[in-house]
């Protein structure tokens, strides 16, 4: 079974903690970091929740290519969700040693 | 390329769509034409739902209100199909005056759709989709219905001589498969049948109901 490693919008927030990135740097970036190939759609359907949501904005165009920065509010989702996400893999990789 | 970034709403390609476009550039060379473009299409769709398929209040107040209406009339059709069929089943093909009637029925809900949809204020596209929804809610769960009557009272509704006679000509194995291989063809031909009628009745009533909103306006300025 393949399991799916998490939703677009966790992984560009994760990208873009280490730094402003417009979208191939990101696609490139997440490919590396999480081995997941993020379409072009994809991409920009999550941007533009993040974005509405505040917890990316878009700095200033470089030719077509616009870089996007995570905001504080971005950060602190991110840490939330990754640490949830932490406390849940600790919990069941504790039990799946007892379990083997 | 070029023309499945056209599938995104007008106002997200002004932001977005000039970076997109760059973007698809940027990965052709390294990426499959066919997984880009399944993915921008997945994409545009995504965008639609976030942005409620740029309906406006009334648009969606008028959907609402369809599908509240389909409900209410899919639990009528039910329990006279679940009557006719089961409790006081007739072997006799008498049936065309209760189905000319469900007919009527369903054609005046999806006609009050529209008209209930004027006062909410919604566009052609919200009185266009508010039958459609309504219409296409009513076909497949009439037909769900049908599936579930037809197939929990298999032993009453097989001795109706429609199916008898249905089922000898079919070939089909058993009465089961005859009755839900016709089902399948039921589905489809309610479900688009009664979408696309109920988008033209939701229209008709919508022109009815604003029509009826002017004269009343006119009639009450003049009176005053």
């Amino acid at each position: 079974m393949e399991a799916r490693f998490a939703e677009p919008s966790v992984l560009i927030l994760a990208s873009l903690s280490s730094g402003p990135k417009h979208g191939y740097a990101l696609i490139k970036d997440i490919e590396e970091m999480a081995g997941a190939r993020l379409g072009p759609g994809t991409l920009y359907g999550a941007l533009t929740r993040l974005e509405r949501g505040g917890l990316v904005e878009a700095l200033p165009a470089q030719d077509r290519r616009r870089p996007y920065r995570i905001t504080p509010a971005g950060a602190a989702a991110a840490r939330a969700y990754l640490e949830h996400v932490q406390r849940v893999a600790v919990v069941g990789l504790k039990r799946l040693e007892a379990y083997s | 390329m070029k023309w499945l970034i056209r599938l995104y709403p007008a106002r997200w390609r002004e932001r977005y769509g000039g970076e997109l476009e760059q973007l698809v550039r940027d990965l052709r060379p390294s990426r499959s034409t066919a997984g880009i473009a399944l993915d921008l299409v997945k994409g545009a769709f995504d965008v639609h739902v976030q942005q409620g398929i740029g309906l406006q209040v009334g648009d969606r107040k008028a959907i609402k209100r369809g599908m509240v209406i389909a409900g209410a009339v899919w639990l009528g059709l039910s329990a006279e199909i679940f009557v006719v069929n089961v409790v006081l089943p007739s072997q006799s093909d008498d049936e065309l005056l209760s189905v000319l009637a469900s007919y009527l029925c369903i054609f005046a809900a999806l006609f009050l759709t529209g008209l209930l949809a004027a006062p909410a204020d919604a566009s052609l596209k919200g009185h266009l989709l508010a039958g459609l929804v309504a219409g296409s809610m009513i076909g497949a769960l009439t037909a769900a219905t049908f599936a579930v009557v037809d197939n929990v009272w298999l032993d009453i509704v097989a001795l109706q001589q429609s199916k008898i006679e249905g089922f000898a000509q079919s070939g089909a194995g058993s009465m089961r498969e005859f009755i839900n291989k016709g089902l399948v063809g039921l589905a489809v031909f309610l479900t688009v049948g009664l979408g696309v009628g109920g988008a033209i009745l939701s229209w008709a009533g919508g022109v009815v109901g604003r029509h009826g909103r002017l004269t009343g306006t006119t009639v009450a300025s003049t009176s005053t």
